[in-house]
């Protein structure tokens, strides 16, 4: 037994745990700060840093100085800058691995500012590469856009020549087409008209009644004979006769079609210049969208950016899961295979911050926060992160009251919902549309803004209401240009309220946002005269431009229609010519002149 | 390598108890296999120092089934969720689950699960098997090398060499 043991191992191993205690005594602060940094810019997608942790045994707790989010947009910048966090652990769950925080208090958190260095993360090659193709297919969605296709009016009279460069005249391609077939039908009956019967052909006619008459003046013999010509004679005539009747109703039935298509030719640039007026032209109803044109990009941008943070704030309030069989498998962080989660008698999260204070300094003021429940395991704690951030008496504003809350207490079912009031926001200078035709500026207004946002699962519906008083506008251009953009311009100086409100409807993956605003009904009333007098300037210069075009096509294609009645002409003449010869014929045979014997 | 295969040889043919060359084995079984920031390695470590084991045996058993861990997790990962979703264990895991001890354990986890539960089903069975081969060795294999014309080879070699140059720095010290 005592060759066993080895009571010197003992003191060995007493030395291998304190020189581990030690070293983590001394470099535990160390490795918890650059795992909040390691962890966090991969998080956020650019850098996180940290000045300085502090993590204390007793009571067990951490502190964080000077925590630095990068905005992953504005590498120069700083999403979230936070002067202190500290809080502090239960112990007793921490040796369950377990962090739960009963109170958190975040003191001095700033919004957007400006960072010395960049914070860029430096992307290996192959991660860059992914990462920007996925960026060009989100791209390909967002350009579609929530916003949809509307684009600002143009301001400027349009180039008459340019439009008809680029645009393929409907007209023109009609009454070539109709050339082309009379053209057809022309060289067709004139080809048929030479198969047709003809004077030379009726001329032998006249020959064989000549023979006829001789007849009558012969013997019986010849007179038996002459009979039975004169029936084969007639016969003869009358087939031609017939044919030529049948080429001629052809014909007619031909030329009608073709003058009717000739009428829609003669029709068809008037709706050229019709299409092309309302597509290039500004009409007063082209106004009617006006200030969704102006305001959507601006907008868009500011949906897009808070639907990236709500992403990535996914992670934090939900964690990924699957299931084997009945139990439940927790894909962890980091490290290798899966944890099964069994049944606790007293179920935690394995991560959860009860209560968070915060403290938001910003330009305006300071506005307090309350922050509950942070925990991606909603469903264990059965409580939704809430949250309610207020402030009174800022500079610049009278109030703003935020609230709402992230439900994943059934994790197939997400619900969240935000609210935002913003009472006498005083805006000064603020860029309302950066757009290069009608750049547009608001100096100074007093707005009301309230967002009422839910996602219920995959459905989102929010309404941004916002109401501008004491507003003064203006087009941050020169007044140089169009009668209807100096028409505009001088309508925003008599524009002192106005209203916008946005509602964005859709999924999460594919929402529409529809803006609306009484600012277009004012931009109509100003510009109507302006836009109706330069519409009609438009109107009768693209007129005259397509006209000049399908000019010479359209009276050569009617000349040629024309060209198909001397067609015409010649088939009445030869069956005048043929009916006169059956007349003869007749005439022969009741005027007594050939009279059988029997 | 040479070293290491060099050490090997050293402990084998040294005057140590075989069960202590074995026991280190196991021990380092267990460390090697299982996920090194894991609790129950810490007992192992105390296990190694306090019960005379082999130190040099262990930490080329460590060496040796870390290695294999690498090959092995897959294989641990699927006996740990099998483990783990038995249903007539339900019950006991679930009492595990709620103390403190075995929480910090980390069991849960299909990896420590499934190499833990591998490397102490093996234990006894190497325990013993390492034993007795180590004998065997000794009594047999180790004579008839000695005096074989390969071993005669082989103590013309760099091999032999290096076992030599430890052999003397270890009877020097």
């Amino acid at each position: 037994m005592k060759n066993s043991i080895r009571f010197q191992g003992l003191a060995a191993f007493a030395v291998i745990i304190a020189i581990f205690s030690v070293l983590w005594f001394f470099f535990v602060d160390g490795v918890v700060k650059n795992l909040i940094e390691k962890y966090g810019s991969r998080a956020v997608g650019a850098k996180v840093e940290l000045d300085a942790a502090d993590l204390t045994l007793f009571p067990a707790g951490l502190r964080l100085i000077h925590l630095q989010v990068t905005d992953p947009h504005a590498p120069m910048k700083n999403a979230v800058e936070i002067s202190r966090i500290s809080f502090g652990l239960e112990p007793l769950e921490l040796l369950r691995r377990k962090v739960i925080i009963k109170e958190m208090t975040m003191d001095g958190i700033q919004l957007g500012t400006d960072r010395k260095t960049s914070g860029a993360l430096k992307k290996k090659k192959r991660r860059a590469k992914a990462e920007e193709a996925m960026k060009q297919g989100k791209r390909s969605h967002t350009v579609a856009g929530p916003c949809g296709n509307v684009n600002i009016p143009s301001l400027t009279m349009p180039d008459v020549k340019e439009i008809l460069t680029k645009e393929n005249l409907h007209s023109l391609d009609l009454i070539q087409s109709l050339g082309k077939d009379v053209r057809n039908t022309k060289a067709t009956w004139q080809d048929a008209l030479s198969k047709l019967p003809d004077e030379k052909h009726f001329e032998k006619y006249r020959a064989r009644i000549a023979k006829l008459t001789e007849a009558k003046k012969g013997g019986i013999t010849d007179l038996v004979g002459s009979a039975s010509e004169l029936g084969v004679l007639q016969k003869d005539i009358q087939r031609d006769l017939n044919n030529l009747k049948n080429a001629q109703k052809s014909l007619g039935s031909e030329t009608a079609s073709l003058r009717t298509r000739l009428a829609e030719a003669k029709r068809a640039p008037l709706q050229d210049v019709a299409r092309l007026k309302q597509k290039y032209s500004l009409s007063p109803a082209g106004l009617k969208n006006l200030s969704k044109g102006l305001l959507g990009s601006r907008l868009c941008r500011l949906v897009q950016k808070a639907d990236d943070w709500y992403m990535k704030l996914q992670p934090m309030i939900e964690r990924r899961r699957m299931k084997k069989g009945e139990k439940e498998v927790l894909k962890p962080i980091r490290g290798k295979g899966v944890n099964v989660r069994f049944k606790e008698r007293n179920p935690l999260p394995d991560f959860l911050i009860r209560k968070a204070n915060a403290r938001v300094v910003l330009s305006i003021g300071e506005i307090s926060g309350l922050l509950r429940n942070i925990t991606p395991d909603q469903d264990i704690l059965g409580h939704p992160l809430t949250y309610i951030f207020t402030g009174k008496n800022l500079k610049g504003m009278k109030s703003i009251d935020l609230h709402g809350a992230f439900d994943r207490m059934v994790p197939a079912e997400p619900k969240d919902t935000m609210n935002l009031v913003l009472e006498g926001y005083r805006v000064n200078d603020m860029v309302l549309s950066e757009n290069e035709t009608f750049p547009l500026l608001l100096h100074q207004a007093l707005a009301d803004i309230k967002l009422d946002a839910l996602r219920t699962g995959d459905d989102l519906k929010a309404t941004l209401s916002c109401g501008f008083g004491s507003a003064r506008l203006s087009g941050n251009t020169s007044t140089s240009g169009t009668p209807f953009k100096k028409a505009l311009l001088s309508s925003l100086s008599s524009i002192s309220a106005f209203h916008v409100q946005a509602d964005i409807r859709g999924t999460l993956q594919d929402y529409a946002i529809d803006l609306s605003s009484d600012l277009d009904r004012a931009f109509a009333d100003a510009v109507g005269s302006a836009v109706k007098k330069q519409s009609a300037v438009f109107e009768e210069k693209l007129q005259a431009a397509v006209m000049n075009r399908v000019e010479n096509p359209l009276q050569t294609t009617g000349k040629n229609v024309t060209g198909l009645n001397l067609i015409n002409k010649e088939l009445t003449d030869r069956l005048n010519v043929g009916n006169t010869l059956l007349g003869n014929l007749k005439g022969l045979t009741k005027k007594g002149g050939l009279k059988l014997p029997f | 390598m040479l070293r290491l295969i060099a050490k090997l040889l050293k402990v084998l043919n040294s005057e140590t108890e075989p069960k202590q060359i074995s026991l280190a084995f196991c021990l380092s079984m267990v460390l090697g296999l299982t996920p090194l920031y894991s609790l129950h390695n810490i007992l192992v470590l105390f296990l190694v120092l306090f019960l005379r084991a082999n130190l040099s045996a262990f930490i080329l058993g460590w060496a040796f089934f870390s290695g294999l861990a690498f090959l092995l997790d897959p294989l641990f990962h699927r006996l740990g969720i099998w483990l783990l979703t038995l249903t007539f264990l339900e019950g006991f895991w679930t009492s595990l689950y709620n103390t403190t001890l075995f929480r910090m354990e980390k069991f849960y986890n299909s990896i420590v699960m499934g190499s833990l539960f591998f490397s102490a089903v093996l234990f006894v069975p190497l325990f013993i098997g390492s034993n007795l081969g180590i004998r065997r060795y000794r009594d047999h294999v180790l004579t008839w090398i000695e005096k074989s014309r390969v071993m005669n080879v082989i103590k013309a070699s760099k091999l032999y060499h290096v076992y030599q140059t430890i052999s003397g720095l270890r009877g020097a010290s």
